[in-house]
């Protein structure tokens, strides 16, 4: 029988495109992450000298340029170039369409180019690597839907019947990505770059790590794993070990890993059944992530030979290898009595960076090199160089990691620490500083050499890119021409079937059941293989979040605490603009060492007005959820000034332009309002008179600064807003509630209780 | 939002969580289940040599094909 036959080409432009973007976002945004470890190393070099007059130089404000750049444009392009070279000869069909294709790649771009201009001048949402603003989020979110069309309309008029593994752990991907961004990033808008997350306190922080934790899932793993399942058994021209091991990776990953984000909260003020279910999932991930290194690992059995000489090998053992110490890591530190030591210390960014340098980072790089002769049709210019980039990259992380640990677990001893009489042994947080500022140089040069590496990378690129072929050749495939309906595949004949056993026609269908045809079904249909894909998701995160958000039990109510002042909301906004969250937190612990040092621990109830939270995740600089009246305002406007005046060693950045920018006073009343769509529950006076309200205590707070000595002038800046926040923070469960009414008193003097 | 609160905190939904658990499991076991069954290790091993070849497609997608499939 003579079958019809489709010709057809691949589209390898756009991969050229995306592999280009991520080389250049990737050295970008490392080099941003260099700046950002020697602000740490040596703050001396920009406090006190010009380059402490330039607002976005500052920590709080580069750090999150650096998170997004590295996830969402190093990490993001290389997914996409894996994916269009991939899907494309995985499914035996051109993209979907090359329209969508320049759409996707150039609105990513823009994306990437709008966040690398608002994230510096301090426009963000306050939410770790969901900061962007929603006009961005937006465009995000319709790149996305232009992305998912191209691919799945390319799954759709595939001509391979079944889908590979990797295209699956895309799927997943794309679904799961779309749902964590759109749910993270519900905000009531005040203006166009500024926004209120909708949820608050514990509700806001257990959708933020969902969203987070997952981002870590389903941007940084799902996607890297379906290269890994291409790329590898390409590279090394085997077959991966085992297709049954990959399936099993697949689903219970798509299983578990949604469930596992509450770890980022342990000891919190989230509801420890929650945490506890957070732990539970995290252990259990261990086995999978495993199950998946070792099918990666073990796809080069009989081919370790060609390790040694091919470069592109080398960085994917590596990776693949880092692959598994991170999620043995992981899993081990979301077990509360590790994370007790772990978590606000440097171990966090250890376990990061081993993830993002060696699993992320090194199987882009074995990638790009394997697909650069490719792309450009010529040979590469020197393996040699790759090699070199390999070990430089490899030693770089090593010293970013055994640094990061170290600097880790020697802050977070030193902060538990207890003298022989019972007082804290490093009562000055700063002391606990100081102490990994040695650690800090020798991260500085891990990660200088592991950019080192990439600029490499990118020479050898270029210097191939010289060589390449002109103009490009197209191959022309050809297959056998898709019908134009779907035609799905025949059920096979059971055995009870085919011995015609006298059996009712439910047995038949149960025998069918048990042989499994069921799953392949699955596999030609990606439809609906993508639906049970979004139903294990959601429905897992149903379980989870759903409770935190309809159970009031979660969140006592706590009767003093109020909604913030209309100018401790303007404070707030400059706390969330300066990136403050990025160093310090808002989450008292309830240990000993952290009552001692910092007060009384934090509870649910406090946090019910705070849209978005800012518990942090890293103490670089103490907590602050207790500073409120610990010092005098002239305190925090000097420190805020300069923190070397109150703190001598701080690290911390000087802010003098808090104490010469105005106040917007015009703005409060638009925020004031935002905030109360989100239901914070504000009087008459605050919704109709926020200005007059701000202005009343901006001359308070600035008469006190005056009256004590300090500069006469703050009134109308930034920085009384500031300090009202401050001051503010963690106060109002000191305050009594509601006097007892006469009755009430009369009633416990009965009962012979206190008044 | 309130009043959806006190609605799901009186419904009692506790037993769900079993109820949860064991989809999940079962879940769990089924797709075990079908990775041991020996029948499809055929499969199986045609999907492994997907990426391997850029050119010929293991099990085209049109009807004369689909026997060709078991």
């Amino acid at each position: 029988m003579s079958t019809q036959v489709d010709q057809f080409k691949y589209d390898d432009k756009t991969v050229r495109a995306f592999v280009v973007a991520t080389m250049v976002w990737g050295a970008v945004g490392m080099l941003v992450g260099i700046i950002l470890a020697l602000q740490l190393a040596a703050a001396e070099l920009f406090y006190d000298t010009w380059l402490n007059d330039l607002p976005w130089l500052t920590f709080g404000r580069l750090r999150p340029l650096h998170t997004n750049a590295v996830i969402f444009a190093f990490a993001g392009n290389a997914v996409f170039a894996a994916v269009y070279y991939s899907s494309q000869r995985l499914l035996k069909a051109r993209m979907f369409s090359d329209l969508l294709s320049r759409l996707h790649f150039w609105g990513w771009q823009l994306i990437i180019v709008s966040a690398a201009i608002t994230l510096p001048l301090g426009f963000t949402q306050g939410k770790e690597y969901a900061e962007l603003e929603w006009p961005i989020d937006i465009a995000i979110a319709l790149v996305w839907v232009v992305f998912a069309i191209n691919f799945f309309g390319t799954i759709a008029k595939r001509r391979e019947r079944h889908i590979y593994v990797a295209i699956w752990f895309y799927i997943a991907s794309v679904i799961t990505v779309a749902v964590l961004h759109i749910f993270n990033n519900l905000v009531i808008p005040s203006g166009i770059l500024k926004s209120y997350s909708l949820y608050s306190g514990v509700q806001d922080a257990f959708m933020q790590w969902w969203y987070g934790h997952n981002a870590v899932a389903f941007v940084l793993t799902t996607p890297f794993l379906g290269m890994m399942y291409y790329f590898l058994p390409k590279a090394a021209n085997r077959p991966v070990f085992s297709y049954r091991l990959s399936i099993l990776h697949f689903w219970t990953l798509v299983f578990i890993y949604i469930w596992a984000g509450p770890h980022h909260l342990h000891y919190t003020s989230l509801p420890s059944w929650a945490s506890t279910l957070g732990m539970l999932f995290s252990v259990m991930l261990w086995m999978p992530s495993w199950g998946g290194m070792i099918n990666g690992l073990l796809t080069l059995r009989g081919a370790w030979h060609k390790v040694a000489e091919e470069p592109v090998l080398k960085f994917f053992v590596v990776g693949v290898t880092f692959y598994g110490m991170s999620t043995f890591e992981g899993p081990m530190m979301s077990v509360k009595s590790v994370n007790a030591l772990s978590h606000y210390t440097d171990w966090n960014i250890a376990h990061v960076h081993g993830g993002a340098l060696g699993w992320v980072g090194f199987m882009t790089f074995g990638m790009i090199y394997w697909l650069v002769p490719r792309l450009f049709q010529a040979e590469l210019y020197s393996k040699k160089l790759a090699t070199t980039h390999f070990w430089v990259g490899t030693i770089g992380i090593v010293l970013y990691v055994v640094s990061m640990w170290t600097a880790g677990i020697t802050q977070g001893l030193m902060w538990r620490a207890f003298d022989e009489t019972g007082r804290l042994a490093y009562p000055d947080f700063v002391e606990t500083v100081l102490k990994l500022v040695p650690m800090y140089w020798v991260r500085l040069l891990g990660g200088l050499m592991y950019l080192t590496g990439v600029l490499l990378m990118g020479w050898n690129m270029l210097k191939t890119w010289q060589r390449r072929k002109r103009p490009y050749d197209e191959p022309i495939f050809e297959a056998p021409a898709l019908e134009g309906r779907y035609v799905p595949e025949p059920m096979p004949q059971t055995p009870l079937e085919r011995d015609h056993a006298p059996v009712a026609g439910n047995a038949i269908k149960l025998q069918r059941l048990w042989m499994g045809f069921w799953h392949r079904r699955l596999e030609g249909l990606p439809l609906t293989f993508s639906v049970w894909v979004a139903i294990a998701v959601i429905v897992a995160s149903l379980f989870e979040i759903v409770p935190t958000f309809l159970l009031d039990s979660n969140v006592p109510r706590i009767a003093s605490v109020k909604p913030y002042t209309p100018l401790e909301v303007m404070g707030r906004d400059i706390y969330i603009k300066e990136g403050c969250y990025n160093c310090h937190s808002q989450m008292v612990r309830p240990f000993l060492a952290e009552t001692e040092r910092y007060g009384e621990y934090s509870k649910a109830g406090e946090f019910i007005y705070d849209h978005p939270f800012q518990w942090g995740s890293r103490r670089i600089g103490p907590d602050l959820h207790r500073v409120g009246g610990k010092y005098p305002h002239l305190w925090h406007v000097r420190h805020m000034e300069n923190p070397r005046s109150t703190t001598p060693g701080s690290i911390m950045p000087s802010f003098p332009w808090l104490l010469k920018d105005k106040l917007e006073f015009s703005k409060i009343q638009g925020r004031v309002d935002a905030l109360a769509l989100t239901g914070v529950p504000y009087s008459d006076k605050a919704i109709n008179g926020a200005e007059q309200s701000a202005r009343a205590q901006a001359q308070l707070i600035a008469a006190d600064v005056a009256k004590n000595g300090g500069p006469k002038d703050i009134a109308d800046k930034d920085i009384v807003a500031l300090v009202a926040y401050l001051q503010r923070l963690g106060t109002d469960i000191k305050l009594k509630a509601e006097a007892p009414t006469p009755d009430a008193q009369k009633a416990m003097a009965q009962l012979g209780g206190k008044k | 939002m309130r009043g959806l609160s006190d609605a799901v905190g009186a419904a009692n939904l506790s037993s769900y969580a079993v109820i949860a658990m064991v989809l999940f499991i079962a879940a769990f076991g089924g797709i075990i289940a079908y990775l041991l069954l020996r029948r499809n290790r055929q499969v199986f091993d045609r999907a492994r040599q997907m990426p391997l070849d850029d050119e010929q497609v293991q099990t085209p997608r049109n009807a004369e094909n689909n026997g060709a499939a078991q």
